[in-house]
């Protein structure tokens, strides 16, 4: 089965801003795989990346959220719901993703996440702490 | 920023696919800047392209996923699934009409294995049954029936024992059947084990069932509960075997298949002998996301996501009244034969589509059905859950222009007519000779 690493829309994304002298969408991590935001409020920093480094089209997957408060501190304890789909073709996620263990440190894991086709996906994670609610929305360029 | 992320990924990150392309290497070795590391791989890859039959690398990366590999994922909620005795009982029930109390109803009735196991029929039962699809290649399914009430093949194929419209038996009709024959009671005890004496005598209604009409309803209100879990377990088990044939009906390649071969290995003068000009520009067509949205749903080596989508062809009102995945949800979470269910041999971490199956119900999933596949799709006329559209030109026409009265998820192509044409040409492509050896 052909993967998909998280980097593989990279080549194409910085060719095509070269291209059209148009910035990148700025939420792939520049560091590592995944994607990075800020939460709505701004007080909250999230990472989000398949465990397994890649994203493999119509199976299922486990991902890790890394949730940090924006001077660095790990967010623990927080109730997580996730959320998202394609807004471009009006449809929502295929699967209903779970976050099923906290693992320490701020990282969450979450299970049954199947994006099953390329494209704009977004994710949005609900957040709840002892601080209150917010959300994060994380855009995802998916490619071949 | 993103530039050098770029640098830093193609120095720093492990490998995989990415880096063994040759536009990858080529960025490897290029000690330019970043900057001019996009231009190189832009290049490498139409290098590579113009080398061979004109893809790019992009393209042969998505080619090769669309290429089948004749190895269906394994069913874990049916420990029988690859049981080849399991398999050869189960063919013999997929084709026996003795089931059904009239004697005229069979699996095969519907699935017929001269019409590519379909029946050629708009509506197997008018006016709401649906159309028939095919049995080939369902192996690689998670959801079963366009609306997805059965999360395995071996519950779907329960199913139409128990409608009095399709075969018309009911859940101890079948099990007595396999009681009672004595070539079906030694084939599925060297497989089950033994059958429990109360399920081979005479005491067992000849008609019960919790799913039946009323008379079945009846007489299964009346069975004593350690009975009818007995019962059911003998009942999942006849699917089981179903499901065991079912898995062995697997598309033959194409000539897209050898195709997608010929140019992965950089064989451009065996890859024309396999797709003409026109079927090659479908081709073009169907992975366009700027002319079509094809490869969104019909993606992967089946052709299918394996997902529900609507295109606007929900009924809501009338006789033929069909809601699609909206209820469809609802019938898998309600079904006793589910992968979490007391018959099923998974284990619960094994059961992912029922264990995150979104129920979400802002997504619009009233009037959405289960994306067929398109392998062998010139054999399978007509299509459609209502096999609405007699022909594959009919179909493409819909895409084309599809309707602006109704709530849905396609956009207007604004494709020529020779466009249309190509795109056909393509689709019958993908068609092999019956089913993989």
């Amino acid at each position: 089965m052909q993967r998909y690493p998280v980097f593989a829309s990279i080549a194409a994304l910085v060719a095509l801003a070269c291209a059209h002298g148009s910035p990148a969408p700025a939420q792939q991590s520049a560091d590592r795989p995944g994607w990075s935001t800020r939460s709505d409020s701004g007080r909250l920093v999230g990472h989000l990346a398949p465990e397994p480094g890649t994203v493999e089209i119509g199976k299922f997957q486990t991902w890790i959220l890394e949730l940090r408060e924006a001077r660095g501190a790990a967010v623990t304890g927080a109730d997580i719901a996730i959320a998202g789909g394609m807004p471009g073709h009006g449809h929502g996620l295929p699967s209903q993703p779970q976050v099923t263990e906290e693992i320490g440190d701020g990282r969450y894991r979450i299970e049954g996440v199947k994006l099953n086709m390329v494209g704009a996906w977004v994710i949005e994670v609900f957040v709840q702490t002892a601080a209150g609610r917010d959300r994060l929305r994380f855009d995802l360029a998916i490619d071949y | 920023m993103i530039q050098r992320s770029v640098a830093e990924f193609l120095r720093l990150r492990r490998p995989p696919l990415r880096l063994r392309s040759p536009a990858a290497r080529c960025a490897r070795r290029s000690a330019a800047p970043a900057a001019a590391l996009a231009a190189a791989l832009a290049l490498c890859a139409t290098a590579r392209a113009g080398e061979s039959t004109g893809w790019s690398d992009r393209d042969l990366r998505l080619l090769a996923t669309l290429r089948q590999d004749h190895t269906p994922p394994p069913s874990p909620s049916n420990h029988v699934a690859d049981d080849p005795r399991a398999a050869a009982l189960g063919r013999q029930i997929f084709s026996d009409r003795g089931f059904s109390e009239s004697g005229a109803t069979a699996c095969a009735t519907c699935h017929q294995p001269a019409r590519h196991y379909t029946d050629g029929r708009a509506r197997s039962v008018p006016p709401r049954g649906r159309n028939a699809p095919t049995v080939v290649g369902s192996a690689y399914g998670s959801w079963f029936t366009w609306d997805g009430r059965r999360d395995s093949l071996w519950a779907q194929a329960l199913v139409p024992f128990e409608a009095s419209d399709e075969i018309g038996s009911s859940r101890t009709g079948v099990v007595r059947r396999i009681a009672g024959d004595p070539d079906y009671r030694a084939d599925y005890e060297a497989i089950f084990g033994p059958l429990p004496a109360e399920l081979a005598g005479a005491g067992l209604p000849a008609h019960a069932g919790p799913l039946g009409d009323d008379a079945a309803r009846t007489a299964w209100q009346r069975i004593p509960q350690s009975q009818r879990d007995r019962i059911d377990r003998a009942f999942s088990n006849v699917g089981k075997a179903i499901e065991a044939f079912e898995r062995t009906l697997l598309p033959a390649d194409s000539r897209f298949d050898r195709y997608v071969d010929a140019v992965r290995e950089g064989r451009p003068e065996r890859a024309v002998e396999l797709l003409d000009a026109q079927e090659v520009a479908g081709l073009r067509l169907f992975i366009d996301p700027a002319r079509t949205q094809c490869l969104q749903c019909h993606n992967g080596p089946q052709f299918t996501n394996g997902g529900f989508h609507n295109l606007g062809t929900g009924t809501f009102d009338g006789p033929a009244l069909d809601f699609g995945r909206a209820l469809g949800i609802q019938g898998v979470l309600l079904d006793v034969f589910n992968c979490a269910g007391p018959y099923s041999d998974a284990r619960p971490d094994q059961c992912s589509e029922l264990r995150f199956l979104s129920r979400d119900a802002h997504i619009p999933l009233e009037g959405a059905f289960k994306t067929p596949t398109l392998r062998d799709v010139a054999q399978t006329s007509p299509y459609f859950h209502d096999g609405r559209f007699a022909s594959l030109r009919d179909v493409l026409d819909y895409y084309n222009s599809p309707p602006r009265d109704t709530s849905h998820e396609l956009r207007p192509l604004g494709l020529r007519d020779e466009e249309l044409g190509d795109l056909e040409r393509f689709l019958r492509a993908l068609s092999g000779t019956g089913t993989a050896p």
